[in-house]
């Protein structure tokens, strides 16, 4: 049994957990709080494997592979912009531009669903994840960035930098278009340097509030200038740049961008920030002690600042998998979505209507988190109205798609997913759950335990579930039983 | 069952009533529902029982306007529409231009009666033709370029005038998701009651409540989580009972829609003190075939918005409650090679009560038009929001929907 966070001697916190204290139940805890949750059979085969080799397999890097028609939207897309700068009627050129704006909304839409589709299959959903934290840390909107040329970008960028060394990131980062508009980068130029990057970049990628004074600021945006978008790419406009001397944290010289960067990496706070951060996403919103995560920070130093190296060294450590952690983390809505898809070998369904919109009725509007500092996470994805539209859309992975009611659109979205390669079902059939939770009371309370809840159910809960299984359960009466146990206050939490 | 001790079965009035009694209740209880606490701290009276109600009917897939109110003398109507034109002597004559669809006979005694408002034309600026983003334009009331994220009936709760505070629900919906026009930023009362038509799907109420009120244990979050999960429960209950005590005896046809709104009425009569309520027909997305299904749905329409408007005159409710209907756009006035008609833009609109002033307003569309053009709109959306905001809703419609717009003489 893994011993208490409180209990473990500093110098091993950070050590990989013992064999003897391994087993199945730390295993569904790596599934569930490293990716989305497992079924029986990962379970098994991350309890074979450990928590390292797990995260070797499971963290191989993943493209974010778009269909080909998307090229053809795009296309649509620019050949309107270019349309509308052609055209001198005020009017008219806001019309198309309009038509041009509804292409790009659709775009991201569907870029939506992709990205929950990649998330949702078992080999790519720890790396969907750990994008999911990074976003969550350099954050954009898809309102304020709106161009699905940047979206793109931004969210295939981060399926291909997600193991870089955290430094590179930055400095990739601090050129993907999204970033620039969203925090107005390619608008600062030498003689008005806009200092919203800079700020953010100290305050919420990389230092943390109080690591840094206003100078700095104010030097490190001149250090940024001359960036911009061109042609929906990031482009060096050198007239704009400021080259002067500037001094950052004490250091004179006539830094750019990237050399800020690193002048940045050898501050003290920088090594714990992005550690904490990730303490905060994975593990406890509670903070932990000082001591402990300043170790955390001087190891991933060592290790070059690895965002792989960081992930690997978390998801091992005899930390991750104190019982002070278990059960206690509440599922983003995302986190409850996929994971449920994941346990049943479902896939999102091609509708808005049954993704997209219930992510955002549960408080979570993909790729728009509320503001620069992204999700507030915890107890604020709880309210009634959240917890009536959880409990839906659980009903929702029950239900058929009602294919005679759907839209034109939606039905041709349903056949030509249906069609697709590798395709799943989009919602769980009686006869598909059975192979999942067996056809005997006992397997049923069993799979319940076992697979689906992170605590063991006190007695009483167990009975009502026993008692309304009967004898001799019939499959309607399993499948209540686990849309019930699905949609429990118990299930919210990993 | 163990967890009966948790939940009270009283509704807000009458634990008011047991006063004291019930203090005793929250003190021994862990998880107490919190609306349960708030109203023993605020010991808030109800609010005027005449707060007026509105109910939105919403037609989703776009409903086809030029076959729904059908400019019978035009002949234009007839050039456009070679397969699907309804014939002269099938249509039910409204005057001696216009005629309803022959499936919404009970929608023309209303509109005899005076209880039935006809809004002709009605759209907005540069219309959207997805239906997606349409609906989102009229349910947030915003202009088609702005992003608006809050529902307008959402904005109305803002500035409603609000009696003493109350723990109903403000706006209740019986569609399988929440409706746009009550998204807000910030949590609101909203209540999503069942359909009706999903029976056998679904967790198991009573071990759901099992499960909720489990855990007594103060270690959060599931006590936390247990506590909300707990709250809403006991809301679901309230609402239960409120459509238990209530059966209405009026005779509604057996369709969806009907359901939907029976249920309305045995909220309205309940006393409920939400004031508006949100109800959708779906299927209107005719782009082949269009004859056979509009007329069932229109049937549908008809059959249950008369029915609604009869149960509530039968207990005098009809002067509190006025019901519109909408949809995300009209249909192409030209129809396609599918015998269905495509996306379009104006179309019109349906106002219900007993408190109507005209029956029509605004005038048929002009359909000479190009080759598979739209209509143009004649009346703009947010102006029957701003007449029903001011003139039903009693609440200043500017703050509501960010500018002045006209108002039409309906109620």
């Amino acid at each position: 049994m893994p011993l208490a966070f409180s209990k473990i001697p500093i110098l091993a916190v950070w050590e990989p957990i013992h064999r003897d204290d391994w087993g199945p139940d730390q295993a569904r805890h790596f599934l569930e709080r490293a990716g989305f949750g497992g079924t029986r059979e990962q379970i098994e085969e991350v309890t074979e494997l450990g928590p390292e080799q797990s995260c070797d397999k499971f963290f191989a890097p993943q493209a974010l592979e778009l269909p080909e028609w998307f090229a053809d939207k795009l296309a649509e897309f620019r050949s309107l912009g270019q349309q509308a700068k052609e055209i001198e009627d005020r009017e008219e050129r806001q019309e198309i531009y309009r038509e041009r704006n509804q292409v790009g909304r659709e775009i991201i839409l569907e870029l939506e669903f992709e990205w929950l589709l990649r998330a949702s299959q078992p080999k790519a959903g720890f790396c969907a994840k750990w994008e999911l934290f990074l976003s969550d840390v350099w954050v954009v909107g898809k309102r304020a960035a709106n161009n699905p040329h940047w979206q793109i970008s931004y969210w295939q960028s981060l399926a291909e930098s997600a193991h870089l060394p955290y430094p590179e990131f930055c400095k990739n980062f601090s050129r993907e278009p999204a970033m620039m508009r969203y925090l107005d980068l390619d608008k600062s130029s030498k003689k008005k340097p806009n200092e919203n990057f800079a700020r953010e970049l100290l305050e919420l990628f990389a230092l943390g509030e109080g690591n840094y004074s206003e100078n700095d600021i104010k030097e490190a945006a001149r250090a940024f200038t001359g960036r911009r978008i061109h042609g929906s790419k990031y482009q060096q406009a050198d007239r704009q740049y400021d080259d002067g001397v500037k001094t950052v944290f004490g250091r004179r010289g006539h830094w750019n961008g990237d050399e800020v960067i690193d002048i940045v990496f050898q501050q003290p706070a920088a090594r714990t920030f992005l550690p904490s951060e990730a303490i905060r996403y994975y593990l406890t919103q509670e903070p932990i002690p000082e001591d402990q995560l300043k170790y955390l920070g001087d190891l991933w130093a060592d290790e070059g600042f690895r965002l792989d190296a960081l992930r690997k060294r978390l998801f091992s450590s005899r930390a991750f998998y104190a019982p002070d952690f278990q059960g206690t983390r509440i599922k983003s809505p995302v986190e409850l979505y996929v994971g449920a898809l994941q346990q049943f070998g479902l896939q999102p369904a091609p509708l808005p209507n049954r993704t997209s919109r219930p992510l955002r009725d549960m408080g979570q509007e993909l790729f728009e988190p509320p503001n620069v500092r992204g999700w507030i996470g915890g107890e604020a994805w709880i309210n009634a109205g959240k917890l009536a539209a959880r409990r839906r859309m659980i009903d929702l992975l029950f239900t058929p798609i009602p294919f005679k009611r759907l839209n034109a659109d939606d039905k041709i979205r349903v056949e030509r997913e249906a069609e697709r390669e590798g395709s799943r079902p989009f919602f769980v059939t009686r006869d598909a759950l059975l192979n999942f939770t067996g056809r005997t009371s006992a397997e049923v309370s069993a799979y319940i335990q076992e697979v689906l809840l992170s605590e063991p159910l006190n007695e009483s809960s167990k009975e009502q579930i026993t008692r309304f299984l009967g004898e001799d359960p019939s499959p309607e009466q399993i499948e209540t039983v686990i849309i019930t146990t699905l949609q429990s206050p118990q299930y919210q939490l990993s | 069952m163990s967890s009966e001790s948790f939940l009270p079965r009283t509704t807000r009035r009458e634990f008011i009533q047991a006063g004291g009694k019930a203090f005793g209740f929250l003190a021994l209880s862990q998880i107490a529902p919190s609306f349960v606490a708030r109203a023993a701290a605020v010991g808030s009276p109800r609010p005027d029982k005449d707060s007026s109600i509105l109910v939105l009917v919403q037609l989703a897939g776009g409903n086809d306007g030029l076959n729904t109110v059908i400019p019978f003398q035009d002949d234009e109507y007839y050039k456009l529409r070679p397969s699907l034109a309804i014939p002269r002597n099938e249509s039910i004559n409204l005057n001696d231009e216009l005629a309803l669809h022959p499936s919404c006979g009970e929608m023309h005694r209303l509109f005899s009666d005076g209880k039935l408002s006809i809004l002709q034309n009605v759209g907005y600026p540069n219309p959207n033709r997805s239906h997606f983003r349409s609906m989102e334009i009229w349910e947030t009331g915003a202009d088609p370029e702005d992003l608006k994220q809050t529902g307008w009936v959402s904005r109305f709760f803002d500035h409603a005038c609000s009696g003493a505070p109350s723990e109903d629900p403000e706006g209740v919906y019986l569609t399988q998701q929440p409706p746009q026009v009550f998204d807000d930023e910030k949590f609101r009362n909203i209540y999503g009651a069942s359909t009706g038509s999903r029976k056998g799907r679904g967790g198991d109420r009573a071990l759901l409540e099992s499960l909720a009120s489990g855990p007594k244990t103060t270690q959060e979050p599931l006590h936390f989580l247990s506590h909300t999960y707990l709250d809403a429960l006991a809301m679901d209950d309230r609402i239960a009972a409120i459509l238990q005590k209530n059966r209405n005896t009026g005779n509604y046809p057996n369709s969806r829609l009907a359901r939907s709104l029976s249920q309305v009425s045995r909220m309205i009569r309940g006393g409920l003190d939400t004031r508006v309520y949100f109800v959708s027909l779906g299927g209107f997305d005719t782009h082949s075939n269009q004859e056979g299904r509009q007329s069932r749905l229109l049937a549908e329409l008809s059959g249950a918005l008369s029915a609604f408007q009869n149960d509530l005159e039968k207990d005098g409710l009809d002067s509190q409650v006025t019901t519109m209907t909408f949809s995300e756009f009209g249909r192409r006035p030209m129809e396609n090679e599918s015998r269905g008609t495509d996306h379009g833009t104006a179309a019109p609109l349906f106002i219900m009560g007993s408190g109507i002033k005209s029956p029509l307003v605004g005038n048929p569309p002009s359909l000479k038009i190009g080759n598979n053009k739209d209509l143009s709109h004649e009346i703009d959306f947010r102006s029957v929001y701003a007449t029903v905001l001011e003139d039903w809703l009693n609440c200043p419609s500017e703050p509501v929907l960010g500018r002045q717009f006209e108002k039409l003489p309906v109620i």
